[in-house]
């Protein structure tokens, strides 16, 4: 395997930014989302949510449920059917112990505690309500201060690895300067506009789920193995997904209880969590606190960077947020440690959030270095160039590509980072606004989870390319087929892209920022193997101009093969289809990385993002008034979607840094803000200048097309940025998100 | 549930004070039909009050004041030339209520009613010294808006009691109002703190004033201490160092998710000043 491989040309399709197909069908209502799913004989499932978060559940009215008009069953664990699998077993990488009415404990506000069943959803619901739980409760522990910290145990997925690299006592003891600072960030729910939905229906021993999934293939073989069937009797169809960040990639109890129930009464089953139940048994961002330690020598050179973490799970599962793994990979550092703790409370078990670790932990992070920059004097994006990492820290690995000087200077130069002064308090606008620019380091992983897909090249000279994974709405339906045009030699408009269905060639996950790079190189190996095949059926025919050209490359361009270099011979598609029988030539396509080129190389996206705040010196009234991310994530396939992918992230980094956070009755367990109007996420109105810069970067190891991926970036330097400008602004240095007034008025 | 549309306020209070388990006025919904839905109220009788004549109407009165009808959304209020002219402050208080979609529906009579401490449009009318008529079954009744909410969630109406029009007093020259309200996000949020100023000038000096105060309090809180602080004056510093201090001191808020009492109270005083500003420049001329 050579350690680098061939740039693939830029297609015509590749790098224009295409508006997304399925725009107008989603505008016009057109795109069916699972819950638009209602086949015939359907019943309503509606869940009950405990509302105390430790106990038991003593007594269900269930008489006055069952007779309530329209209520078809009452499920409680007293009378739930048996499932075929464990539900404290975890069937796949990304799976979760799953509360499926097992028993009679609560272990978190608002996990399910009975399942009703009506002809009509209005009817399921008022009978969930007639249930009327009585509970025994028990004390609860909500706040990261509630239990006993621990160190985790290693061990893949939601129990992260901490790393020592060099002499952090030395690293400590060289330092001329030095701070030891703590930061806090709070628990966050997904909360995708479309909540969680599934639509079962069984016929025999198959089964065909309508389920918004980031890892359709994935969640089949889960769900088979709840209901004791071969992954293969499971459909699963996911078109369009409303946005999943995370938490529509692991299988939820509710899906499974829906499924149970479709089984039971043998008709098909919907049930949609409300916008209150996606506070419950879908995954959350766990709450953190982050302590940092740094120490600088005379030169403003980072002699250690000790990052500890601390993280909240719940009682009977391990999803520990990995945040200081954020400190691992950025900057160049004497010596290098992050610690991973945590702490065992009465909520649900957390999962993997848009830039997981990375959000949260560059948040403590990216605020620390600002501190530790002001301490030594120093310019903060001064005091990063000089401890820019030429190589990945610790570890030494050059990496794959690292555009992100670029990125700095690029952002720098379109913010007008150019005489900020240094001390907080010096700036402000002409209404008397207190103004404060601040930066951050944006940096991601750029994984590829294994994907297949099919290119089929009909004899009318289209084609159809096939995945199974879903569009996230970030637009993987444009950009794919993208890919794939350019890999087939095609217009766009003569590729067909079929996606969203168990049955497709497996898609992979759409997650961890690597569905463009991992799909995207399979659709293109399935569009090469076709256009190979192709050569050989021109090459060896002797009525074709290609005939003879032997070990010659072939290029396919606007639907004609070329011979490398000689653009005089050439002949279309359909004319080598047509004599060779008329039949569709299907090629297959691999996405994966060879494992030699992990070990080899560091990869990971980079990017800087530059704040400006203005704030009311009387009300404190904080506004993020610009925000510019420049951001080196490889080849950009569509800079349309990808920047719209890049503001949405810096975005949802406002977000993080000003608004999110859910608060618990501190007696009951409750998550009191479980809605949009007590959860913040900013408004139109918020948001005020925002601008994206996609930085050129080549990069000749992540994969073939040269992709990483834009999907989570975008938060990670975003929420440092805003939390350093607010300090530029007013001297106060909070170090707890979200900032909120509170915290400027009495600092 | 029983759902009754009555053709008059009388029929409507007949019907209300016959009524014997749970009894919800139904006008703009956009607080009522939201509660039915969430299960957090369960009327046995909901009472519609939009069928009744003249509910949509805004009409000057003899006075020179106006009679604004307890169906009339915050759109058509933000729309009417007239009452924007007099009452700025007033309907801007109640453009603040919701969204673009909310504001299609939601009155001020059920904004009152509603009897949430950080109601947006009861501060503007409080400070503007409007009234509400009531109809009940011992006929109809006028109370000062200020005294209609007496605690979260409760009114001073009496069983059978429907309020049947918002009636604002004549505005009068060289008048201004104005309210200013205070939320951490840009738009979408409930009041954190809310400052409505009315007052009249006599040359540049304010010969009166009512200041109102929400979201600081159990109830809108009109506050004498601070109209005296403005009073006589020109709006000079030390004035509005007084409002601002009398402001603050009135303030008797909680804790909650959106903003700590401390906080609160701070915020109270820099509102007022500013809604004041706005309501003597309106009084000199300046456009709402």
């Amino acid at each position: 395997m050579p350690d680098t491989v061939q740039p693939i040309r830029f297609g015509s399709n590749s790098g224009q930014p295409v508006s997304r197909r399925d725009g107008i069908a989603k505008v016009t209502g057109a795109a069916t989302f699972s819950a638009d799913n209602s086949p015939a004989n359907l019943l309503h499932a509606v869940y009950l949510p405990a509302t105390i978060a430790r106990g038991r559940v003593t007594h269900f009215d269930t008489a006055a449920a069952q007779a309530h008009p329209g209520v078809t069953h009452v499920i409680t664990p007293a009378n739930r059917p048996d499932v075929q699998g464990d539900p404290e077993a975890k069937p796949t990488l990304f799976s979760f112990r799953v509360e499926i009415l097992q028993d009679d404990s609560v272990r978190y506000a608002g996990q399910p505690i009975a399942l009703v069943l009506g002809e009509t959803l209005e009817a399921a619901t008022e009978g969930a309500r007639l249930l009327a739980p009585q509970y025994a409760a028990e004390p609860v522990a909500t706040d990261l201060d509630d239990g006993a910290p621990f160190d985790i145990e290693p061990g893949g997925f939601g129990r992260p690895q901490g790393m020592v690299h060099g002499d952090i006592d030395a690293g400590h003891a060289a330092a001329r300067q030095a701070i030891d600072v703590t930061y806090e960030t709070p628990a966050q729910y997904h909360n995708a506009m479309e909540t969680h939905a599934i639509v079962a229906e069984w016929d025999g021993d198959r089964l065909t789920l309508d389920v918004p999934s980031q890892a359709l293939n994935m969640s089949c073989a889960a769900y088979a193995y709840f209901f004791g069937i071969p992954a293969e009797n499971v459909t699963v169809r996911s078109p369009y997904l409303g946005g999943g960040f995370g938490s529509k990639a692991i299988p939820i109890g509710p899906n499974i209880l829906a499924i149970l129930a479709a089984r039971m009464t043998g008709r098909p089953v919907k049930l949609m969590l409300t916008r209150q139940q996606m506070f419950g048994p879908t995954g959350h961002r766990p709450a953190t606190r982050q302590r940092l330690r740094m120490g600088i020598d005379a030169t403003g050179a980072l002699t250690a960077l000790d990052h500890e973490s601390l993280s909240a799970s719940s009682r009977f599962d391990d999803f520990f947020e990995p945040a200081s793994n954020a400190s691992q990979g950025l900057y160049a550092a004497g010596a290098l440690r992050s610690v991973h703790k945590g702490v065992r409370l009465d909520i649900g078990t957390p999962g993997p959030m848009r830039a997981p670790g990375e959000a949260s932990g560059a948040a403590a992070l990216e605020c620390a270095m600002d501190e530790m920059a002001h301490a030594a004097g120093m310019d903060p994006l001064e005091f990063r160039l000089r401890n820019y990492a030429e190589t990945e820290p610790g570890t030494g690995k050059p990496f794959s590509s690292k555009a992100l000087r670029d990125c700095y200077l690029q952002g720098a130069e379109r913010f007008g980072w150019d005489g900020r002064p240094l001390d907080p308090g010096q700036m402000r606008d002409e209404a008397g606004l207190l103004v404060g620019w601040g930066m951050g380091t944006a940096l991601f992983p750029c994984p590829m989870f294994a994907a297949e897909a099919r290119a089929t090249l009909r004899p009318d000279g289209t084609a159809l390319v096939e995945t199974s994974a879903a569009d996230m709405g970030q637009g993987a339906w444009t950009s794919l087929a993208q890919i794939a045009a350019d890999s087939l030699g095609l217009p766009l408009d003569k590729v067909a892209f079929n996606a969203g269905h168990s049955s497709l060639p497996d898609g992979g996950v759409a997650g961890g920022s690597g569905h463009t790079a991992t799909a995207g190189t399979a659709l293109h190996e399935a569009g090469c193997d076709v256009i190979r095949q192709l050569g050989e059926i021109a090459a060896t025919d002797p009525a074709s101009p290609l005939h003879g050209a032997g070990n010659a490359r072939f290029v396919a361009r606007d639907g004609h093969l070329f011979i490398e270099g000689d653009d005089s011979r050439s002949e279309p598609f359909t004319d080598i289809l047509a004599r060779a029988g008329g039949a569709a030539l299907t090629g297959s396509g691999k996405g994966v990385r060879p494992p030699e080129v992990g070990q080899e190389f560091a990869m990971s996206s980079h990017g800087a993002v530059f704040a400006e705040v203005r704030i009311d010196p009387e009300l404190c009234q904080m506004r993020v008034t610009r925000l510019v991310g420049a951001f080196a994530a490889g080849r950009i396939i569509n800079p349309k979607l990808a920047e719209s992918q890049l503001m949405g992230g810096m975005i949802w980094g406002t977000s993080f840094a000003l608004h999110e956070k859910v608060t618990h009755d501190r007696t009951t367990g409750r998550i009191v803000n479980a809605d949009l109007a007590g959860y913040h996420v900013p408004v139109n109105a918020d948001v005020l200048g925002l601008e994206v810069i996609t930085v050129h970067e080549d990069d000749l190891h992540v994969n073939v097309l040269g992709v990483k991926g834009v999907g989570e970036i975008g938060i990670v330097g975003t929420v440092g940025a805003i939390g350093n400008a607010i300090w530029h602004a007013t001297g106060k240095r909070i170090r707890r998100f979200p900032i909120r007034i509170e915290d400027l008025l009495t600092a | 549930m029983r759902y009754h549309s009555p053709s008059t306020f009388e029929d409507a209070a007949r019907i209300a004070a016959a009524a014997q388990g749970v009894t919800r006025f139904l006008a703009g919904g956009t607080d009522v039909l939201v509660q039915l839905r969430s299960g957090h109220v369960l009327p046995d009788d909901l009472i519609d009050l939009k069928k009744i004549p003249g509910t949509y109407d805004i009409a000057q009165t003899e006075d020179g004041g106006w009679r604004i009808g307890i169906a009339v959304p915050g759109a058509a209020l933000g729309a009417h030339a007239g009452l924007c002219k007099d009452w700025p402050g007033v309907v801007e208080g109640m453009e603040l209520v919701g969204s673009t979609q909310v504001q299609g529906r939601a009155t001020l009579a059920g904004n009152l009613c509603n009897g949430s401490p950080a109601a947006d449009s009861v501060p503007g009318l409080v400070a503007a010294g409007a009234t509400v008529e009531i109809t009940g079954p011992e006929g109809t009744r006028s109370l000062p808006v200020a005294e209609v909410p007496v605690g979260p969630g409760k009114t001073a109406l009496t069983a059978g009691e429907v309020i049947s029009a918002i009636v604002l007093p004549p505005r009068g020259d060289k008048a201004g109002d104005a309210y200013l309200r205070f939320i951490p996000r840009t738009e979408m949020d409930i009041a954190v703190v809310g400052a409505a100023v009315s007052l009249r000038l006599d040359g540049d000096t304010i010969a009166e004033a009512r200041v109102a105060l929400g979201a600081v309090a159990p109830t809108v809180l009109l506050v004498a201490e601070a109209a005296e602080a403005i009073v006589g004056t020109t709006l000079d510093d030390s004035a509005m160092d007084a409002l601002a201090a009398a402001a603050s001191a009135a303030c008797n808020p909680i804790d909650d998710k959106r903003g700590t009492a401390a906080f609160r109270i701070e915020v109270a005083g820099v509102m007022a000043k500013r809604a004041a500003r706005i309501a003597y420049d309106r009084a000199k001329g300046a456009s709402a």
